[in-house]
């Protein structure tokens, strides 16, 4: 599961708990609320290997593991997965080392999973489907376990506010979704297993795109700026 | 078969996948991208019915092949020059079968020709009701 960084260090981190974007509803239960539509529908679990100072949140006990459950403020269902990443940073004052902790706070999207299962459904029964060489008649190449499972992972890091595409294997042995909104509206983007999202676009009669982005820990943005390009062109 | 394709002649490919056609009933770009060879296969239609046309893609095609035949989807020729791809005939297995060739090298643009060429592209289903 790739992650998603939300902020760097703890001063971030503390700010984003508690001065910008959660406010904590229910302390000792380790519950906030998250005003922000992004995150909506994930849970947060929050971990650090070592001691914290006084400066730990209310109601966090670090230590050990420490869940947090964020939950939306409109449906009050859990939010993305939350990871505070811990490492040391250590940085010398006069004789004395100080050690330093920073922190990592990432997102994954494990409500967001469940919310994807139709579609990772639908995908695991196209690869069955073209698993086989020659599945179309026309010699296609079979559907290999590296594009099934890089096609897994870029629907599971699709955001939750992008519409469902249709999935499309193509004859390349490549994985193909597709966002159809008519005869000249269509957006495609596929993944063979080589770190590589191909994508090609009809954005109306006269504008078009295509291309290359590398794909790593995430979507590339213009991926996800040409998807909503799509909607609105064909509003 | 006259050698040389005209521009205002129609051409088809038969679909024996049902991953081509999207549940609108319109064919979808990956049936017209080409095969490991450069090339995609078509038949040429012009002055044969409708019947005729799906005959040859049992015959030469489905049945060729061992795949049941789900439909076809026409382009004129006209439309695949304008994409800058060329039509050459290759009488095998039939007189009338041809092949698109001059794709691009890149995936990204073979895709975007082939969802162009698929906009403009008519899906006839095969009729199993009777």
């Amino acid at each position: 599961m790739q992650h998603q960084s939300l902020v760097t260090d703890r001063k971030d981190f503390e700010k984003y708990l508690f001065a910008k974007s959660l406010t904590s509803v229910e302390d000792q239960k380790n519950e906030y609320y998250i005003p922000s539509s992004d995150y909506v529908e994930k849970t947060c679990v929050f971990t650090n290997p070592e001691n914290r100072e006084d400066t730990t949140p209310q109601g966090m006990s670090f230590g050990s593991l420490c869940t947090v459950i964020l939950r939306s403020p409109g449906t009050k269902k859990p939010l993305e997965d939350l990871y505070l990443k811990y490492t040391k940073d250590k940085k010398m004052s006069g004789d004395n080392e100080i050690n330093e902790d920073r922190f990592e706070v990432q997102v994954k999207s494990k409500v967001a999973d469940r919310n994807n299962r139709p579609l990772l459904d639908k995908l695991f029964q196209v690869y069955q489907e073209c698993s086989e060489n020659n599945w179309d008649g026309y010699d296609a190449q079979l559907i290999s376990k590296k594009a099934y499972f890089e096609a897994e992972k870029l629907i599971r890091l699709l955001p939750s506010h992008i519409k469902e595409p249709e999935i499309v294997p193509e004859p390349t042995g490549e994985i193909a979704l597709e966002w159809y909104q008519g005869k000249r509206f269509t957006f495609v983007i596929s993944v063979g297993g080589n770190n590589l999202i191909t994508y090609a676009g009809l954005f109306g009669s006269t504008s078009k795109a295509h291309g290359t982005e590398y794909f790593g820990a995430e979507v590339p943005a213009m991926i996800i700026e040409k998807i909503q390009r799509l909607f609105e062109r064909a509003k | 078969m006259d050698k040389n394709i005209s521009h205002s002649e129609d051409l088809t490919r038969y679909i024996l996948n049902h991953h081509y056609i999207r549940s609108n009933k319109t064919v979808r770009w990956n049936a017209l991208i080409p095969n490991r060879d450069g090339e995609t296969s078509v038949y040429r239609i012009t002055g044969i019915s409708d019947t005729e046309i799906f005959e040859i893609g049992e015959m030469f095609v489905a049945n060729l092949i061992g795949k049941p035949l789900l439909g076809r989807t026409d382009i004129g020729v006209l439309k695949i020059f304008k994409q800058r791809l060329n039509v050459r005939p290759e009488p095998s297995p039939h007189p009338r079968h041809a092949n698109i060739y001059g794709w691009p090298d890149e995936r990204s643009e073979q895709r975007l020709i082939a969802m162009e060429l698929a906009a403009e592209a008519q899906l006839h289903l095969v009729d199993n009701s009777g």
